[in-house]
């Protein structure tokens, strides 16, 4: 693939679940902090509620995030955990990273 | 996708997580609470071990019951709040949470014993003197962990001060001037490095 004829690298290596921009940097929040609350990573990502609860959906359809809803109080409290299948995925994704980064 | 777009993408999730990694210990409000009351509960106590204040020397146990009651309200009530701020659920304030937890647990477990212990006969009513270097060392133990964690040079003081303050109140500590000395020493070991704790999660 090319793209404005800057040199390329190899898109398959790179697990696509992960790599939206929103879903890396809610990876990259979990791996330092999980669970997290939704408006924490919400403001913490610069998402807006919509767009993040989309890609919540999707990491969590691969079985990246767990999403628990409850009550904190009277409140309702949705808390986002990294699952281990997530943490592995975002290990390899890392590795996967450096590898194609440093052969280029 | 070029190499451009991507690095710009990792540049973003490594500064979300860096971010992240930085969050700082939300628990000062409570440390600086729980420190706040045992030094006034050690100074009431050697207050009446001194006989300043007219009262009975066995009235110092009700100044104890009185400081665990208020600390594990005010604990409960700043815990709700603190428990919603973005990173309490960071390594370091999951450990932080579990180090003071545990101490806080221990130091109970030691004084209950006492009570008991001496309650049937089993001690001199200095034992209940031991409890004060216990808990300096207690806090030593927890603050160096955290330290050790974090990093922040703030909490290696705190427990080289917890540490020291273990060893003078063991030395004097049948000296009735143990718990002035012991409240002092608590400023200096866990009033100070909590107000900073707290001071660094305000300028979050």
């Amino acid at each position: 693939m090319t793209d404005g004829g800057n040199p390329n690298i190899d898109i398959e290596a790179i697990d696509d679940v992960i790599h939206g921009r929103l879903r890396l940097g809610v990876m990259a929040y979990l791996s330092a902090i999980s669970p997290a609350s939704f408006p924490e990573l919400r403001d913490k990502t610069g998402a807006t509620n919509g767009n993040l609860s989309t890609h919540l959906t999707k990491l969590e359809t691969a079985g990246y995030v767990r999403q628990e809803k409850g009550f904190k109080g009277k409140r309702p409290q949705t808390l986002v955990y990294l699952t281990d299948a997530g943490r592995a995925a975002w290990i390899t994704y890392l590795d996967a990273m450096k590898a194609l980064l440093g052969s280029n | 996708m070029t190499n451009e777009a991507l690095i710009s993408d990792l540049e973003y999730a490594t500064d979300i997580a860096k971010r992240a990694e930085a969050t700082p210990l939300i628990g000062g409000s409570i440390g600086l609470m729980w420190t706040c009351l045992a030094t006034i509960a050690l100074m009431i106590h050697g207050a009446i071990l001194a006989g300043w204040t007219g009262l009975d020397t066995s009235l110092a146990g009700l100044v104890w019951l009185f400081y665990g009651l208020l600390g594990t309200l005010f604990s409960v009530i700043l815990g709700r709040r603190l428990s919603s701020k973005p990173g309490s659920r960071s390594l370091a304030n999951r450990v932080a949470e579990a180090c003071w937890l545990s101490m806080g647990l221990m130091v109970t477990v030691v004084a209950i014993t006492t009570v008991v212990a001496f309650m049937t006969g089993r001690v001199e009513v200095v034992a209940f003197n031991f409890i004060v270097p216990s808990a300096f060392s207690l806090s030593a133990v927890a603050y160096g962990v955290i330290a050790r964690l974090t990093g922040y040079g703030y909490l290696k003081y705190a427990s080289v001060a917890s540490g020291l303050s273990a060893a003078v109140t063991l030395y004097i500590v049948q000296d009735p001037s143990m718990y002035f000395v012991a409240g002092v020493l608590l400023i200096l070991s866990g009033v100070i490095p909590s107000t900073i704790e707290v001071r660094n999660g305000a300028a979050q």
